[in-house]
């Protein structure tokens, strides 16, 4: 799998579509200090599904859409797209190239697409699961992710850990068989509590 | 399941420590540095330790690190995961800001030899990072708060320089 290019429109100070092609090997990306640099690994963190805006540097979630200037009208909405080539299918699916986007509009929707079929998150994050690039993954490296990984309890550290040991496929599933076994329950205790209430109707 | 889960992750674990005390060194250019795990009778709730010495110090807390030394310390983490499990890309956003010359320079070499199987895409400010990559992508912001971008393609124009 390999990343092949990156698609903003709208998203921070990236006014109009603009196109990022990545080759193998090392891309570096330069540039003066508030020219919009880090918001292309913001980006990239926004596709994969980050939540929190502060994460992104904002303060809330319209701050991700172009805000206009003195001489640019603002933009309504704010769309990132990640192509990846899938010919060796590390992705499970049976498509050579996978688009991933993710759009945002102004009244708050946030709208999510696999090969411009709409999706949810979830799918996104079962799409990416173990290959390294999910949500709490090392893909992405900051200056703040830095200090987070260092002064991170232990216990948080883990969980890049088993992102890494590529269990945390697992721990999902493990976690949705836990939550339909609680369900399970539940309606047996429910069926229970109505049985008993009808056999006391029963008695006299 | 969950025996599956604790075999694959102290496995994994025990491979991660390995290659991070290998490139913790090699950073570095000496030192020692290695993994432990909080809890060593559960392993699928226990923590993970980081336990680093740099060359010529003794054992140190990761609170007493310098930035320079924090920021060396991720990056061999990083770096031991993807040799672990390579990534398809990474994307470090100046990582090596507060690195000094000679290990700006061991990291570039380092991310070079494993561009093979990962993708590197890295935000930067330095210019021996920049003279290991294969691309430039110049962010510009020629308009005030709109940004733009250029492509320059470093090995095309080192073969026509030829």
């Amino acid at each position: 799998m390999q990343l092949l290019k990156m698609e903003l429109r709208g998203f921070k100070s990236f006014a109009d579509k603009t196109t990022l092609t990545f080759d193998k090997g090392i891309t570096a990306i330069v540039g003066p200090n508030g020219s919009g640099k880090s918001n292309i690994s913001d980006a990239v963190r926004w596709v994969m599904g980050e939540q929190n805006v502060r994460q992104l540097r904002g303060q809330k979630s319209e701050d991700i859409i172009f805000a206009g200037t003195q001489t640019r009208r603002p933009q309504g909405a704010a769309e990132v797209s990640l192509y990846f080539d899938n010919s060796d299918h590390a992705l499970d699916t049976e498509f050579t190239e996978v688009v991933v986007t993710r759009r945002l509009f102004r009244s708050g929707d946030s709208e999510y697409y696999i090969n411009r079929r709409p999706c949810r998150l979830k799918d996104i994050h079962i799409l990416f699961a173990d290959t390294g690039i999910g949500q709490d993954s090392m893909a992405v490296i900051g200056q703040n992710r830095v200090d987070r990984i260092l002064n991170s309890k232990p216990e948080e550290r883990r969980v890049i850990f088993e992102e890494v040991a590529g269990i945390s496929r697992f721990k999902g599933r493990k976690a949705d068989g836990l939550r339909k076994i609680a369900e399970t329950e539940r309606n047996l205790e429910r069926i229970r509590d109505l049985m008993s209430v009808l056999e006391e109707r029963l008695e006299p | 399941m969950d025996a599956a889960m604790a075999e694959q992750f102290a496995k994994a674990f025990k491979e991660i420590g390995v290659h991070f005390q290998d490139i913790f060194s090699r950073l570095f250019g000496g030192g020692t540095a290695h993994l432990a795990l909080t809890d060593k009778e559960h392993i699928l709730e226990a923590g993970v330790e980081i336990y680093i010495r740099p060359p010529g110090k003794k054992q140190q807390s990761l609170t007493l690190l310098s930035g320079g030394e924090r920021a060396l310390t991720v990056i061999a983490l990083l770096l031991a995961f993807l040799a672990y499990h390579p990534a398809p890309f990474c994307l470090v956003d100046e990582v090596d800001a507060a690195l000094d010359e000679a290990n700006v320079e061991r990291m570039a070499r380092y991310l070079k030899n494993y561009s093979g199987a990962t993708q590197f895409i890295v935000i930067t400010h330095r210019r021996k990072t920049m003279e290991a990559a294969n691309t430039l992508l110049g962010v510009t912001m020629e308009e005030k708060g709109v940004s733009r971008l250029l492509t320059v393609k470093v090995d095309e124009l080192l073969k026509e320089g030829t």
